[in-house]
């Protein structure tokens, strides 16, 4: 049993979609949705629990031949970087499922998008990643677009998407292409691609379809257009699902792939990305400045946020790439947090910016100031201990430069807190009365901000985790440890 | 056994503020129980560094990635006990007089001056940078959140202390991470830094303690607060600012560009912030910019030499305490009277917030025998040695000019016509009269602290309490309150008599946060509204719409391949040879 525990650990919320496709009727629905998704949530700890930090390579890991005549296998483990991520995704699809209206067709996408993304953080090849991701991106497609309203949304994604895949897809061909060439045999393992001797030239066009591929879902500018439209268009559970296929999937990718595949050519383009990276966070900072609503806001502060993380990627040091992974996590938390808490004011009526919200409901202020204060990455919350590393790694990689991102930590700070002043603080009286938060309301939201804060006060307990895995990159990035092979 | 009960003070005087506050959400006086046990938690910390004896503890890792191991360690030294009972002591006044005024706002009122307390210990117990940064912006959220602590007044006090404070926390995280890259994780010991790593401390240094131009976020705040709750935050952020340049100075005192900037500063605030502070009419501005000047004075003697100003900024806690608490007391009896020349007419109701106004004003401004005439002339005894006599006159200048300003008040709120008792009059407290106890607290801190610790204080510090030193900044004292008696013990500012452009223009701080607002604030503003709007029409329309023009127009051209339509392909093949002819004549 626990030699397959990974795969029952993909394949749950699989298997719990085709169980709530049975019956249309909420309460099954509800309960089928949220038991699967509890036991995904167990499953993820127990993986945490038997996880060895200071052991070496993939943990947990499984292989099967799956397409034998492409050199495509199902091949899957977990190491210090996907773990935290199973078990993010696993606690935002338990909290999507709890924020969903239990419909049947959205539920079911729910978890198959799951799915997706749990596939994803654990393939270690790469035919396999792209199946799983592009099975995380289909079903959110579909929920953005039921309506007509928001078709245009799906459109617009559909178009993203297609314009990442494409060449992502093309340049794992070309790995396996070549690994034929150099080995004899198609393969698209992971460690295979890693082990293959490259021109920098060659390296180069196949990071940049990379790249396209990563920086489309990440997002980064220009690509970013999609974010704010789906935030709006997507309800809570499926926004917070998509932040997981889409977002956390790229990210990962990034992270994962870029680097240690592309070892030579990463290093050469570092700087220019890291500038493109700088950028996205300081344009995610000036837009948010003026956005009116909370989710629009999450959506500038996301891309800030993202461009944090590309710039940890891109110093190549163990404290810049345990910053990204910890940035990762925790934005994962609070803009969950963020997000469901956007919808409960949308569902209230009190986003738009005629104030007066802290007099009606002072219990739902008091989560909104909590999660916007953490999302600005005030100490003591998870993103803070991320950015920390980063900018650490940024003054040790670029000097002063590396600083200018602080420009982004500014203005993401003044945008929030404008934000919430508009909505929080002022005359309201005349508006309504909306009922404050709701206890089940809260049990969807303080977890995520529970462990936020938990992480931001012990970031270390994770650090640990991601550490080996770290290395393991940077070694294959070549700028760490001991190159393979050597004694 | 001191080692643990140290370990038990430590964690006492950290978790305490913290629990109360998140207590206070059941009961609100369970904030008050957290306060008062940091307060003798801190109590027994300063009586243990006194004595000679450190106190440290170490709670674990924190942030470890590679070489980089930042731990949870605390250390109370002689300065992080004296600021931390300054501190805790205006901590526990302010919050029993913060229960006793503000009804049903109490509550929340009390919490966040729980987190902002919580803050101000985090950061003077911390004995490592990012540690001490945590505390740092835990403050500014804590006074963020305090300054709009009534929701229903409006956030322009909330956005104004914010992005200051954000302002100087990004400045002071890029030195500290750049110290912290160099290894430097610990307070420094001796090794100069870069100038600009200086500066960045400089500038959050600034920002933190309201010196000009940045004293807006501390001054403006005025009906949208709880005004005795405010001088909570103040009292910890001054000491903040000023606590960090203490524990940097080996950092930043090597490089001259970095100590002028701040002696000027400092001497830039204490002249500006008096003379807003004489040509406010209003209390409020008035106490703030006292406090303003009284900040300036401290930094500029820290650019120097640093040793006097941690009892220098408990001293000037407990007597801009008692002021902005006397005051509040009479202000409120009066029915929310701010007025400077009627605020003080209900005095001989309440006789004990009369004398507090009284002994605080005497406390800041240096009035021998109290204690502030000691914590001057220790302050000031560096310029001599280190600047000269000139500058150590120009600092006994400032004295006088911070007297003024603090006695001005004292002898308006003395010399206003006595009024009727008001309907809405009421005692602070009612029944418990808690205010009063903090008050009390204050005073007696305030008298005593002058002698046996703060003569111990000086000893332990090494510090040189030379007796001809302690004459000028004490006879500056007493001329101050001299000419304040003098100008404004018998003058009733009349309520019709507008003022001029000159006196507007300084009692508005100089306009400081209007030129702010203007050359910074509002560009940027328009910069994103400007960016918002490209954006949407580059990536929504450009970007999208070419996209699905070129998608549909692609379609229609592989249509159009299948309908077999001769006109087409003869359309097609003309283009081609056109296209072939261009390609070909190298046109």
């Amino acid at each position: 049993m626990e030699d397959h525990l990974l795969s029952i650990c993909i394949l749950l919320p699989l298997m719990g979609a085709v169980l709530v496709a049975l019956r249309d009727q909420v309460t099954w629905v509800r309960n089928t949705a949220l038991g699967c998704a509890g036991i995904e949530v167990l499953l993820c700890l127990y993986l945490f629990w038997r996880f060895d930090p200071g052991a070496a390579g993939v943990q947990f890991s499984e292989r099967l031949a799956w397409i034998p005549e492409l050199g495509a296998s199902y091949h899957i483990g977990v190491d210090g970087i996907s773990l935290p991520m199973l078990a993010l995704t696993a606690l935002l699809l338990l909290l999507g499922i709890g924020a969903s209206r239990a419909e049947r067709g959205e539920t079911a996408a729910l978890l198959v998008a799951a799915t997706g993304a749990l596939g994803a953080f654990a393939s270690r090849d790469l035919l396999l990643f792209y199946f799983f991701a592009e099975m995380a991106l289909l079903p959110i497609f579909l929920l953005v677009g039921r309506n007509k309203a928001s078709s245009r949304v799906a459109l617009r994604m559909v178009l993203h998407g297609a314009a990442g895949s494409a060449p992502l897809l093309v340049a794992m061909g070309y790995l396996a292409i070549s690994h034929q060439n150099q080995v004899g045999h198609l393969s698209f393992d992971l460690l295979d691609g890693q082990a293959l001797d490259l021109s920098l030239g060659i390296q180069s066009w196949l990071l940049l379809a990379f790249l396209v591929g990563f920086a489309v879902r990440v997002p980064l500018v220009p690509f970013h257009t999609w974010l704010p439209a789906l935030l709006r268009a997507a309800s809570p559970a499926v926004s917070l699902l998509a932040i997981s296929a889409w977002l956390h999937v790229g990210a990962y990718g990034l992270l994962r792939f870029c680097p240690t595949l592309f070892p030579d050519a990463f290093a050469s383009w570092r700087d220019y990305l890291a500038i493109l990276a700088v950028a996205t966070a300081v344009y995610g900072g000036v837009l948010g400045l003026v956005q009116v609503e909370v989710r629009h806001w999450l959506a500038c502060a996301t891309l800030s946020q993202m461009g944090w993380f590309v710039l940890g990627v891109c110093s190549l040091r163990a404290a810049g790439l345990q910053g990204s992974v910890v940035l990762l996590v925790g934005h994962g938390l609070i803009t969950g947090a963020l997000l469901l808490l956007g919808g409960m004011l949308a569902e209230r009526g009190e986003e738009s910016p005629d104030g007066g919200l802290g007099h009606r409901n002072p219990r739902l202020t008091g989560l909104l100031l909590l999660a916007t204060l953490a999302a600005i990455g005030v100490p003591g919350m998870v993103l803070f201990a991320g950015e920390f590393l980063i900018l650490i790694a940024a003054f040790e990689t670029w000097g002063k430069s590396g600083l200018l991102i602080l420009l982004a930590a500014g203005l993401q700070g003044v945008g929030g807190l404008r934000l919430v002043q508009r909505v929080v603080w002022g005359g309201g009286e005349r508006r309504r009365e909306t009922e404050d938060l709701r206890w089940r309301e809260a049990l969807l939201v303080v977890p995520l901000l529970l462990c936020a804060l938990a992480l931001g006060l012990r970031p270390v307990s994770l650090l640990d985790r991601v550490a080996g895995a770290v290395d393991g990159v940077l070694v294959a990035a070549g700028v760490g440890g001991e190159q393979p092979g050597e004694e | 056994m001191v080692g643990q009960a140290q370990i038990v003070a430590l964690l006492v005087a950290l978790c305490a503020p913290g629990l109360g506050g998140l207590m206070a959400f059941w009961q609100p006086w369970l904030a008050l129980g957290g306060a008062g046990c940091a307060w003798v938690a801190s109590a027994v910390l300063l009586q243990w560094a006194l004595q000679g004896v450190e106190s440290s503890l170490q709670l674990g890792r924190w942030l470890a990635v590679g070489q980089l191991d930042i731990g949870l360690d605390l250390r109370v030294d002689l300065v992080a006990a004296m600021l931390l009972f300054g501190v805790c002591s205006v901590g526990l006044a302010a919050q029993l007089h913060a229960a006793d005024y503000l009804g049903d706002q109490r509550g929340r009122t009390l919490r966040l001056c729980s987190l902002v307390l919580a803050g101000s210990t985090l950061l003077l117990i911390a004995d490592n940078y990012p540690l001490f940064y945590a505390g740092w912006a835990l403050l500014s959220a804590g006074g963020h959140l305090l300054a709009g602590a009534d929701y229903g007044r409006g956030g322009a006090a909330v956005g104004r202390t914010w992005i200051a404070l954000r302002l100087g926390d990004l400045a002071l995280l890029a030195g500290l991470v750049a110290l912290c890259a160099g290894g430097q994780l610990g307070w420094a010991t001796g090794e100069g830094g870069a100038a600009w790593i200086g500066l960045c401390l400089l500038l959050a240094v600034c920002v933190r303690s309201a010196q000009f131009p940045f004293h807006f976020w501390w001054t403006g705040p005025r009906e949208e607060i709880s005004f005795a709750a405010w001088i909570l935050h103040g009292v910890c952020a001054g000491t903040a600012g000023l606590y960090a340049m203490l524990r940097t100075q080996p950092i930043w005192s090597a490089d001259a560009l970095v100590v002028y900037a701040a002696l000027g500063t400092g001497m830039v605030t204490a002249l500006c912030g008096a003379i807003s502070s004489l040509a406010a009419r209003d209390v409020r501005p008035a106490l703030s910019y006292a406090m303003v000047s009284q900040l300036g004075l401290a930094l500029a003697v820290v650019a120097l030499d640093g040793r006097g100003a941690a009892l220098h900024l408990v001293i000037l806690g407990m007597g801009m305490g008692l002021l902005f608490m006397g005051i509040t007391c009479l202000a409120r009896a009066a029915g929310d009277d701010w007025e400077l020349g009627t605020v003080g007419r209900l005095r001989r109701l309440l006789p004990l917030p009369y004398w507090a106004v009284l002994l605080g004003g005497l406390t800041v401004a240096g009035a021998p025998p109290l204690a502030g005439v000691w914590s001057y002339g220790v302050l000031l005894a560096p310029l001599l040695s280190l600047g000269g006599p000139g500058l150590w006159a120009g600092g006994c200048l400032l004295v006088f000019a911070v007297a003024l300003c603090a006695m001005r008040l004292v002898f308006m709120v003395a010399a206003a016509e006595e009024g009727e008792k008001p309907q809405a009059f009421r005692t602070p407290g009612g029944g418990a009269q808690t205010a009063l106890i903090g008050l009390g607290l204050l005073a007696l801190i305030a008298c005593a602290l002058g002698y046996p610790p703060g003569v111990g204080y000086l000893e332990v510090q090494g510090g040189v309490l030379r007796w001809e030193l302690l004459i000028g900044p004490g006879v500056s004292g007493l001329v101050g309150v001299l000419v304040a008696w003098l100008a404004f013990g018998e003058q009733v500012v009349a309520e019709e008599h507008k003022p001029g452009a000159l006196r507007r223009f300084f009692a508005e701080g100089f306009y400081a946060e209007e030129v702010l607002q203007g050359a910074l604030a509002r560009p940027l503003l328009a910069l994103a509204r400007w960016v918002r709007d490209l954006d949407t029409f580059l990536c929504e329309l450009a970007l999208i719409e070419f996209g699905a023009l070129s998608l549909r127009g692609a379609g229609w051209i592989l249509g159009r391949l299948q309908s077999g339509q001769v006109r087409f392909y003869a359309a097609l093949t003309l283009l081609g040879i056109v296209a072939a002819l261009f390609y070909l004549t190298d046109i």
